[in-house]
Formats: C-alpha cells, structure tokens, sequence
C-alpha cells in the first residue's frame, strides 16, 4: 500500500469516528443560535471522509510503499523512538510524586542513554546541570512557580 | 501616524527591552540553528518563559526570537546543508555550494545583509500597508470574515507543493476537528471531550504546535537516523566575513526585486515565506538566464540573497492581515498570534483604533528585532555556529525536555505531557506517511474564529445562507476562495522542489 493511501485510510477512519460521535451531540436549536453543537463537526467530518476518499482512490503520481519506506529505518532508531515516547509518559507520571527536579534528572539521564550516550560522567552532569539551572533561573530570576519536590524544598531552604 | 511610530520607538528604547531584544536574536537564533526546530518552535518555546512580562517586552523578545529563528535557519542551511524549515530550502541552494568552496562567512554575511534588506523593505511597506487595511477592515462583519477564513484555509492548501494540495486540505480539516473539542461558547454542551475535566477547556494551542512541530520534529531525526541531516559543517573560514562593493552591486537589484515579492506574497493568506523564497529564487533565475559566472545552484550570490530576502519580507508581510484582520495566514503567525494573546494583545481592527501604541510598538519591534540581529549575529556567528556540532544523543532529549516543560509551565497538569506525547506520537505517522502539517495547526486556530463567525452571519441573516452573496465583500472573497481552490487544476509547479513536508 502507498504512503498515500495509508495515510488516508488513517484519516478517514479518524474523520468516520468523529463524525459518529458528533451524531450523539445533543441539538438545541434556539432563536438565539442558528447553528447546532453538531452542525460544524457534522459538516466537517463529510468533507473529511470525502477528501480522504478522494486520496485513497486518486492514485499518486509517484507513489511512494510504505513497505519500502518502513524498511529503510533502522530497527535500531525505531526503538530508540518508541523508548523516547514510552519515557516522556514516565516523567509526565512521576512530575508529581517526584517534584520537577528529580524526575528531570530522571527524564534526561535516561534520554540519553536510550540516544546512545554510554560515559557515566557526561550523563550526570548534563542531566543534573541543565534542571538546576532552569530551575533556579525560573523561581530565583523570573519568579515562575515551578514545584521542586522535596529536593527543591531542600535547596530553597538552604538559599533562604 | 508618525506620531505612533515615535511611541512605538520611545516603548522600544529602555534598557530593559533593548536587553529583551538581544536576548530574543540570541535565543532564536540559537533554537532555529538545531535542524527542525524553526520559528514554530523558538516562539512556542519561549511563551510560558515570558508570561509575567508586559506585552512590550514580551513582544519585543519574541520580535527578536522570531527573525533570530529564522536567520538561524538560514545559518544550518548554509554551513550544513541542514535547513531547519522550509522557509530556508532555497536558502540552502546556492548558500551551502558557497559554503563548500570557502566562502562560509561571506554567505552568512550575504544573507544576514539579504534578511535585513529584505525586513526593513518589508518593514516599511507594513508600516504604510497596515494602518490602510486596518482603516478598511472596521467596516468588515462576521460574514466577511467567515468568508475570510475560508480564504485563508482554502490559500494554505492552493499553496501546498505539488502533489500536496488534497492532503493540504484534509490536514486543514483535521485541525478543525480538533478546535471543536471542549466546550461548545454558545450552547455549554462539551463536544468531544469523553467525559475528561482535562478537556473541558479544549486542546491548548501551544500544545497542539509544541506535539505537532518541535516534539515530532526531535523524535522524526532519531527515526531517520544520525546522518540524515547532519554533514561537516564548514565553519573554519567563518570570520571572513566581508563582501565587496562589486558584489553588494550586483546583489542590490536581487534585494529590491525579492523584497518587493516577498511582502506581497506573506500577506497573502496561506502563501508565506516557504513559497515567497522558492519564487523569488525562481524569478532570479528567471531573469539571469545562465549569464553570471557562477550558476545558479553552484553558489550564485544572487540565489542566495533572492531567497534570504523574500523570506524576511514575506515573514514582515504576514503580520499585515494578522495585525489588522486578527487571522493569522500561516503556522508562525499562527504561534505568533498566540504569544501576542498571552500578553492580553487582541491583534484585529480594534487593536489599531483602540490601542495604537500596542499596534505601533509591535510593528516598531520586529524592525528592531531586524537591526539587532545584524548587529549581533554577524560577530557572533563563528561562536553560535558551534552549536550545530552538539551531538544528537543530548539534543534530542533535552529538545524534548524544553518542549514538555515548555507547556507543563503553562498548566501545571501532567495530563498536557500525556496529551502531548499522543500527538507527537500520531504526528510522525503523518509526517511518515508525508501529510504536512502546518495547515492542520491553522486550521486548528482558525476553527474557533470560523464557527463563532459562521454562527454570527447566521444569526444576523436569520438563518439563511444568502449572507454569503448580499454583500460584495463577502462575495468578493468567495469568488477569489474559489478561484485560489481552482489554481491547483492549472498551474504547474516547476520552481518548488520542496523537500520537506511542511511549510510555513
């Protein structure tokens, strides 16, 4: 299949679905609104499933196979995307419990070496470095809330 | 209006805000450097750090933040063939062959002097252009700036390189899709929203840019591996930075030409700076016709300052119809106008009428942005220049690390870090499968303005669509709609290699 029409399928089944829920959105005409909740969305999920329609069916001039495309990426970066992703849901999940400091400490020695990078001392200081100063340039120069955790807490503590 | 001038000048020259101008070059050049982080990025980067700022120095910062972007653009495109945007392909042409053969900083120097000809040109025809369709644009209604918009988002798509134009505009649907979730302002009722408070308020803008551009962008070059973009980057002869009076000579006519092209093309909506370069790089050629020494494409100074120029003359120029109409014509002006509304500026007609200091001081400052970055850039340059060589394998996370935090500033809510990674994750599907998307960023700020206006033709027509052919105007706009939708059918387009799949 090409790239073209993979790409319409995704976004027809994407227009489908809204389409469908914008069905379900309650109406409530009233003199001062002549527009229903659902009537833009209703309308833009027909011309959204039909323009993906026409790309699906329309054939490309020099298509390009996802298949082709798909096996000139290396598994190698591949994985490294997907660990990237799966750590960004990790330090948006420990942001909270953790304060920002930690968890960026966390976020970026880790993101490092899923890049590659394998000297201990470059990732620690990098990754501790570069929170630290961030934070202290945006609760101490500009004044911006940023919760630290108890790290922060600490280190504020210690400045007061 | 020379009386406004002076206010915009007296706001912009107080040490704080000359010191807010140079720390927005530095840091847009230096953001616009890194491959696939351009102006989108730099401004959306740079909005929660400036939150508690006043609107001037707020303004004035990201004036600057968004020529340095765009130079540094220009900076990667020449020394590493790398062009971070679309915008400066073309700059890469003829830039990176010069670049090659020695003439590193005499490229550099061509092209800051080309995007400073080509600002202050612009600049000056903003500056006459502006408060004329300010004045104009009072009198517009809601069925002409619905019919407006239409314009617009039908533009982004007649523009679209070749081979781009449907996909264009199913992007630009998607993004009015998404401007619907959360809740309806009319009626209450939450649209879309699956029953999530986090939603309730709708997708944030600065968000949607930072999922779509700057985080997709980072993970797109760990996909494609170290090498895709990367090569040696020739900066040993980047002190050598002086041009000569025959050359300056020869590249004047180039720098009035592409100025001119350039503004007339960035106000149109939708045509910004990505096709604004590739014409005036195609007009030069055009007009060349094989008689310099050096050909086009080998390292021609005219193709490099054509480009350069037009595309800062058609950045200038896309602030005409977001300053006077409030509707933003491409992706930057499109962050642009989110940055100008986090500092409680409300760009449109009432801007220029109600508020002509905030108006003039924003004009005022992207033309300083420009002065400032002649300045300080062309010194600096063999010291930025450095940053290219950082390795990727700590770029690329702490570019994710500034885009999260970037928006987590803003909210304080790590379901945005979420909602984020799912569009970053959605975004290079698309971008693999090669759908831009630039149109679905305008269509997405866009939706908002559309529907409110839709709703008010309506309302005011008593629910009869003939609003859309009772007034000229709204006529008037239409018909240009849909001949722009039709130019696709016709036109051939020979001069736009594009190579990337967004566009500016």
């Amino acid at each position: 299949m090409s790239k073209n029409r993979l790409g319409a399928l995704v976004i027809l089944v994407f227009s489908g679905g809204y389409g469908y829920l914008a069905l379900d959105l309650p109406s409530i005409p009233s003199f001062e609104d002549a527009v229903d909740p659902s009537s833009l969305p209703i309308a833009l999920s027909i011309v959204g499933v039909t323009i993906s329609m026409l790309i699906f069916l329309i054939p490309a001039e020099s298509p390009s196979i996802v298949t082709t495309a798909l096996s000139a990426i290396k598994p190698k970066n591949l994985y490294r995307v997907g660990g990237l992703l799966a750590l960004m849901v990790a330090y948006g999940t420990v942001m909270n419990p953790l304060g920002f400091l930690i968890s960026t400490v966390f976020f970026l020695a880790t993101g490092f070496w899923i890049m590659g990078e394998r000297k201990p001392k470059a990732i620690l200081i990098i990754s501790t470095v570069t929170p630290f100063a961030f934070w202290l340039s945006l609760t101490q120069f500009l004044g911006v809330y940023l919760d630290s955790g108890i790290v922060g807490r600490l280190i504020s503590e210690l400045l007061n | 209006m020379l009386e406004g001038v002076f206010t915009g000048f007296s706001t912009a020259f107080t040490l704080t805000n000359i010191c807010m101008m140079f720390i927005g070059v530095v840091a847009g050049t230096l953001i616009g450097m890194l491959p696939g982080l351009g102006p989108i990025s730099a401004i959306a980067l740079m909005i929660p750090i400036t939150y508690g700022f006043d609107s001037a120095s707020g303004l004035i910062l990201m004036a600057g933040v968004y020529y340095g972007a765009v130079f540094g653009g220009s900076t990667s495109s020449i020394l590493i063939n790398a062009p971070g945007v679309a915008g400066t392909v073309a700059t890469a042409f003829d830039g990176y062959p010069l670049a090659r053969k020695g003439q590193a900083g005499k490229a550099l120097a061509i092209a800051a002097y080309a995007s400073f000809a080509g600002g202050t040109i612009g600049a000056v025809f903003l500056l006459l252009g502006a408060p004329v369709l300010a004045g104009v644009s009072v009198s517009f209604q809601s069925a002409d700036y619905f019919a407006l918009m239409l314009m617009g988002l039908a533009a982004v798509s007649a523009f679209a390189p070749k081979g781009q134009f449907l996909k264009a505009m199913v992007m630009t649907v998607v993004g009015l899709m998404l401007a619907t979730v959360g809740t309806d302002n009319v009626s209450g009722i939450q649209r879309f929203t699956f029953g999530q408070l986090n939603l309730v308020d709708g997708i944030s803008f600065l968000l949607l840019a930072m999922a779509t551009f700057a985080l997709s962008e980072a993970l797109m070059m760990v996909l494609e591996g170290e090498d895709t973009h990367l090569g040696s980057p020739a900066t040993s002869d980047l002190r050598q930075l002086k041009v000569s009076k025959q050359e300056l000579k020869e590249i004047a006519p180039t720098i009035g030409r592409s100025s001119v092209l350039g503004f007339l093309i960035g106000v149109l909506p939708g045509a910004g700076a990505t096709i604004a370069s590739f014409l005036a790089y195609g007009m030069e050629q055009a007009i060349d016709n094989g008689k310099s020494d050096v050909q086009f494409g080998k390292g021609n100074l005219k193709g490099l300052t054509a480009p350069e120029t037009a595309n800062n003359a058609a950045s200038t120029g896309s602030f005409v119809p977001l300053l006077t109409l409030g509707i933003p014509g491409s992706g930057t002006t499109a962050v642009m106008l989110g940055a100008l509304i986090s500092y409680g500026v409300q760009p449109g007609p009432q801007l220029y009428t109600e508020n002509p200091q905030v108006f003039w001081s924003v004009i005022i400052s992207m033309y300083l942005g420009n002065v400032v970055l002649l300045i300080l850039n062309l010194p600096l340059i063999p010291y930025i220049a450095k940053l290219i060589t950082l390795p990727r394998r700590f770029l690329i996370p702490l570019i994710l690390f500034f885009s999260l935090i970037g928006v987590y500033l803003v909210s304080f809510n790590t379901f945005d870090i979420y909602l984020m990674v799912g569009f970053a994750a959605v975004t290079i599907l698309l971008r693999f499968l090669g759908f831009p998307l630039a149109p679905m960023l305008l269509g997405f700020v866009l939706g908002g303005l559309l529907e409110d206006n839709l709703r008010r033709a309506l309302l005011i027509s008593g629910g009869q669509l003939d609003f859309l052919w009772q007034r000229p105007i709204t006529l008037g706009i239409l018909v240009v709609t849909v001949v722009i939708l039709l130019l696709p059918f016709y036109r051939r387009i020979n001069t736009c290699p594009t190579t990337r799949e967004d566009y500016h």
